[in-house]
């Protein structure tokens, strides 16, 4: 019964890994999720699953041509996603970034969780995907140049009137990664998982399965399942 | 090297670090700071924002860009909380790390020494 935004000031720093995987995750405990790839620019959540073309797609839904009901694909009973077009044409429709609002509300109706992967930067389609959520869990990998687009999703989602969740660090293991206590206290926010560097991330996405489903005792899929917990304490009411 | 221009915190940060055993070095302003840099060749300095003459923003700037102090590790200790002031320090003076005023000294000389020891990379 939530919406949350995974967002990062910069690209690539393993956004829509942290999404799919948390997904995944969640769903295999029972919890009703739904994916988003709101990177409507640079959409890759379909192939982290196997998925290149998917038909129709948000492009579609955000232009009009399909409604909410076709654009959502079942993945497994308590898992379902909407994926984006990786076609060029479909960045030339005129899209309505709006209705990534009424999207995921629809979404959130029959879900407990709705998990909507932002485009990065500041534009306006990572505008709309964090308006589209209530709450906005930022990813960033321990260097400054994620720092500081971390600092900058900070701006926006208070200018939003957003609540960040939290910061979640990938890709740490390095000899000059900063600690999570100094991204606590530069980012005034609570680090809620850190996931390791991991070669079989990267063979996952080739695989086109999830690395929590392909590899279960990997470090980074151990890491991402126990920010999951975290992500359940701080999000979802025990169930019943 | 600590550059501020209110004595009381060039004093306090000295306090803090020298009692773990660093050797701390002080400038009151901008000139004074860039004319010790080249004579001491300091490990990091720790910069305050708001100075009469170079502001903090510049002086990192300018360690930043000069080929003889570009390595030098720039912390900024400020009293400007502001994410945006944090984004302007880190992206565009080029600093390293940033401080918010007030500190807590046991918290504050860990973090130096980790700045010490592994600065932070740029990706």
């Amino acid at each position: 019964m939530v919406r949350v935004c995974i967002a990062s000031g910069k690209g690539g720093v393993g956004k829509s890994v942290i999404c799919a995987n948390l997904g995944v995750v969640l769903s295999e405990r029972g919890y009703r999720v739904s994916l988003v790839d709101a990177d409507i620019e640079g959409p890759t959540l379909g192939l982290l699953f196997g998925y290149e073309h998917t038909q129709p797609t948000l492009h579609d839904y955000l232009s009009g041509n399909a409604s909410a009901g076709d654009v959502v694909k079942s993945l497994s009973p308590t898992l379902s996603a909407v994926f984006g077009s990786v076609q060029l044409n479909a960045l030339l429709k005129e899209l309505e970034l709006e209705r990534l609002s009424e999207l995921t509300s629809m979404l959130e109706q029959s879900s407990d969780l709705v998990l909507v992967d932002s485009p990065p930067g500041l534009e306006e389609d990572t505008k709309a995907a964090v308006r589209a959520s209530e709450e906005v869990l930022v990813v960033l990998n321990p260097d400054i140049p994620s720092v500081a687009g971390a600092l900058k999703v900070r701006i926006l989602a208070r200018r939003e009137g957003r609540h960040i969740l939290g910061v979640v660090a990938n890709r740490t293991g390095g000899e000059y990664d900063i600690p999570p206590e100094e991204l606590e206290a530069i980012l005034e926010e609570e680090v809620l998982g850190t996931v390791r560097d991991d070669p079989l991330v990267r063979s996952s996405l080739v695989e086109g399965i999830p690395v929590v489903s392909a590899h279960p005792e990997s470090p980074a899929a151990v890491d991402i399942r126990r920010l999951a917990d975290r992500l359940v304490e701080k999000l979802i009411p025990p169930r019943r | 090297m600590v550059v501020d221009d209110e004595e009381d915190i060039l004093n306090l940060i000295e306090r803090i670090l020298s009692r773990r055993g660093h050797r701390v070095i002080t400038a009151r302003d901008g000139r004074e700071a860039l004319r010790k840099l080249k004579e001491e060749r300091p490990d990091l300095v720790l910069l305050d924002i708001m100075m009469p003459g170079l502001s903090g923003y510049q002086l990192c700037k300018i360690i930043k860009q000069s080929r003889e102090t570009s390595s030098t590790t720039v912390a900024m200790l400020t009293v400007k909380s502001d994410d945006e002031d944090k984004v302007r320090a880190l992206e565009d003076s080029g600093a390293d790390w940033y401080f918010t005023k007030p500190i807590d000294a046991k918290r504050f000389a860990r973090s130096v020494e980790w700045l010490l020891r592994n600065p932070p990379r740029r990706g």
